[in-house]
């Protein structure tokens, strides 16, 4: 997997390097529009984390150029501006993701996997794992050939967990796909959600279901 | 009534009310010099006509009329009958003579003081001015008919009541007509003032070319609108440049933190080590709701304010707060849910919500019920939530949604954040066109806020 990072900071820009290199991904990175243009002209590249704030121009108008010209891998958007009004921006014209600055490396490694492995979302509409089972259309829930209730909440976290099953997911990435915002990082809802959702589906004695990844966010194990 | 209208109107009163009762004094005087000399035309005509009988009768040295007294008298009078009334007394009051037309009336008793008065005789002749005028040892009483100065008199005050009604109005037309003219380049100040704001703040008012007082506060506005876009300009500026320098720093510091906490390390260095991480995560939070509320000051927040149904938001708001409050050993109850419409940005507005839950946690004793309410009156979305906590002492109420302002909570948590939660829930609910407070409950102790929105 080839990476290209555009970010202008050369401290962040070889942080990001050298950490997704230990990640075993191949990357390459540049500091303006103008090398990035060249890099993507010469190379083929899986991913792209750009950066903004560039030196010699803006990065969403890198990103529409892209897009208008038929580049269609994903592209996470990492800028130190207004999460809210440059995110809907930065969707818009064509980004797959959104990380504000400053963040997390494992936030941005996540992230970066779950976009790179999009493709293969399975879209069917029974989920397994592990002996819980989900049927999406008719809403119900069961562990073990049990039937389990689960209010909305809860039954759409267990939605993006089935989704993503072996990827770590972020508490960021989980505010923003069940709550479609992250205020609720302000409080420890995620936390309390996760732990009841344990407490239906886990059985006692068992390996847990729902991993905790220390200080980035649970793993459907 | 907007303030400005009844401005107008006010000085259209005042108007009205000087020129009315100027006017009214001027003819309340009139009337009454008019009224005074009315009278005093009727005592001389009675003078007159004593002067004329003393030529014709002797003064009488005893309280006695002879005959040929009373045969002039007699005479005099029926030829003045049309206009006078006589009546002779002796100084006790016994009459000796009394005309004609009288009829069976009599004028009161002579004083004894050579006096002119008023008086009303029933049932004829009707009011009169009577003159008491000494010939010798009798008093002679003439009295002439009021009714042609009282009715003229009355005429005069009915037309005066009249004109000043007439007055009174047309006054206070012309006063509002006048006060609404003189008003008219304030209220073009007005239309233009109000027009600047955050995203047009380059446009001034029209200075009028004239050199008076209202030149003077268009220059002066103006002048407070350059500097108000100055302290925008370097807000805008200090935000984005605060945004960039700030945070790349602490995303390296977190970056390296974090890779640090990775190593291989004694328990104790990782336990400094995620100390570290801890801290950076709550600097990087206070130097979020900073930069958001100085976006919200500068009034550059983008909210996404659109019609959404208030009913299902409250319920899902209620479900995640049923699930913390639970969490921490606490109740919740959502005591009413309106169905309604109203412009809002959820994301935002859930914020608001869980900055007022998170508070009131902090402050709820173990086991206590936080209650939620959500109703439409009026045309307002109102939502309140209400703690079983010690509640803040009055002079405090307003200043918990200062920034920085801490109360000292029950919970441990209480030392963890900045002290903005509030202020920002003031902010964004501002953005929103409503309005954020608090109350002490009056039924048990315990903090109600309330948040207020206008509803579709």
């Amino acid at each position: 997997m080839k990476v290209l990072i555009v970010e202008d900071d050369r401290k962040v820009g070889s942080f990001i390097l050298s950490g997704l290199a230990e990640a075993t991904y191949t990357t390459r990175l540049v500091r303006s529009c103008e090398a990035a243009r060249d890099a993507l002209a010469d190379d083929t590249f899986d991913a792209v984390v750009l950066d903004l704030g560039l030196p010699d121009g803006d990065g969403l108008d890198l990103l529409r150029q892209w897009r208008a010209a038929g580049f269609n891998e994903p592209v996470l958007i990492l800028s130190a501006r207004d999460a809210v009004a440059d995110r809907i921006k930065g969707l818009n014209l064509g980004a797959d993701d959104y990380l504000a600055k400053p963040f997390s490396f494992d936030e941005l490694l996540a992230r970066l996997r779950s976009l790179l492995r999009r493709q293969a979302t399975v879209k069917a509409t029974v989920l397994e794992h592990r002996g819980v089972s989900v049927d999406l259309l008719a809403r119900t829930v069961t562990a073990g050939g049990i039937q389990v209730d689960l209010t909305n909440r809860e039954f759409a976290l267990l939605e993006l967990f089935l989704q993503n099953a072996g990827r770590v997911l972020t508490r960021t990435m989980i505010a923003e796909r069940v709550w479609e915002a992250s205020h609720e990082l302000e409080t420890n809802l995620i936390d309390v959600y996760v732990r009841r959702l344990r407490k239906k589906l886990e059985q006692e004695g068992d390996e847990p279901l729902i991993r905790t990844v220390r200080g980035s966010g649970y793993q459907l194990a | 009534m907007n303030p400005r209208r009844s401005f107008t109107s006010r000085l259209a009163f005042a108007y009205a009310a000087m020129v009315t009762a100027t006017v009214l004094i001027v003819l309340v005087a009139g009337r009454l010099i008019v009224g005074h000399q009315l009278i005093r035309g009727l005592d001389l005509l009675n003078v007159a006509e004593f002067e004329e009988i003393r030529t014709h009768i002797a003064a009488p040295a005893t309280p006695l009329l002879d005959e040929p007294t009373l045969a002039v008298l007699r005479e005099h009078t029926t030829i003045d009958s049309p206009m006078y009334f006589f009546q002779v007394c002796a100084p006790n009051g016994r009459v000796l003579f009394r005309s004609a037309n009288l009829g069976h009336s009599a004028l009161p008793p002579p004083s004894g003081q050579a006096r002119h008065y008023s008086v009303e005789v029933r049932p004829e002749p009707g009011p009169l001015r009577v003159g008491e005028f000494a010939l010798g040892a009798v008093w002679i009483e003439i009295a002439g008919s009021r009714e042609a100065a009282d009715t003229l008199l009355s005429r005069l005050t009915m037309t005066l009541l009249t004109l000043s009604a007439v007055v009174a109005l047309g006054s206070l037309a012309v006063g509002y007509w006048f006060s609404r003219l003189a008003l008219q380049p304030v209220r073009a100040i007005e239309r233009t003032a109000a027009a600047i704001g955050a995203a047009n703040l380059r446009e001034r008012i029209p200075v009028p070319a004239s050199r008076d007082e209202l030149a003077e506060l268009a220059r002066l506005l103006n002048h407070m609108f350059d500097r108000i876009e100055t302290a925008f300009t370097q807000v805008r500026r200090f935000t984005a440049e605060a945004s960039h320098e700030l945070k790349t720093p602490l995303a390296l510091a977190r970056l390296h933190g974090e890779k640090l906490a990775r190593t291989e390390l004694t328990p104790a260095q990782s336990d400094e080590a995620q100390a570290l991480l801890e801290e950076l995560g709550r600097l990087q939070k206070i130097i979020e709701d900073l930069l958001l509320l100085s976006r919200a000051d500068a009034g550059e927040m983008p909210l996404n304010r659109r019609d959404h149904a208030i009913e299902a938001f409250v319920a899902e708001f209620a479900e995640d707060a049923r699930t913390l409050a639970e969490d921490r050993g606490m109740r919740f109850a959502l005591a009413s849910n309106d169905r309604g419409v109203a412009p809002f940005d959820p994301a935002w507005l859930r914020r608001v919500l869980l900055n007022l839950l998170s508070n009131a946690l902090k402050f709820s004793p173990p086991g206590g019920m936080l209650t939620f309410a959500s109703t439409i009156v009026n045309g307002r979305w109102q939502m309140s939530l209400a703690d079983e906590g010690p509640g803040v002492p009055p002079p405090e109420l307003e200043r918990i949604f200062e920034r920085f302002v801490q109360l000292g909570g029950r919970n441990a948590e209480a030392e963890n954040g900045a002290g903005l939660g509030l202020a920002i829930a003031r902010s964004i609910t501002e953005l929103h066109r409503g309005r954020l407070w608090a109350e002490n409950r009056p039924d048990r102790s315990g903090l109600k806020v309330i948040l207020e929105i206008p509803a579709a």
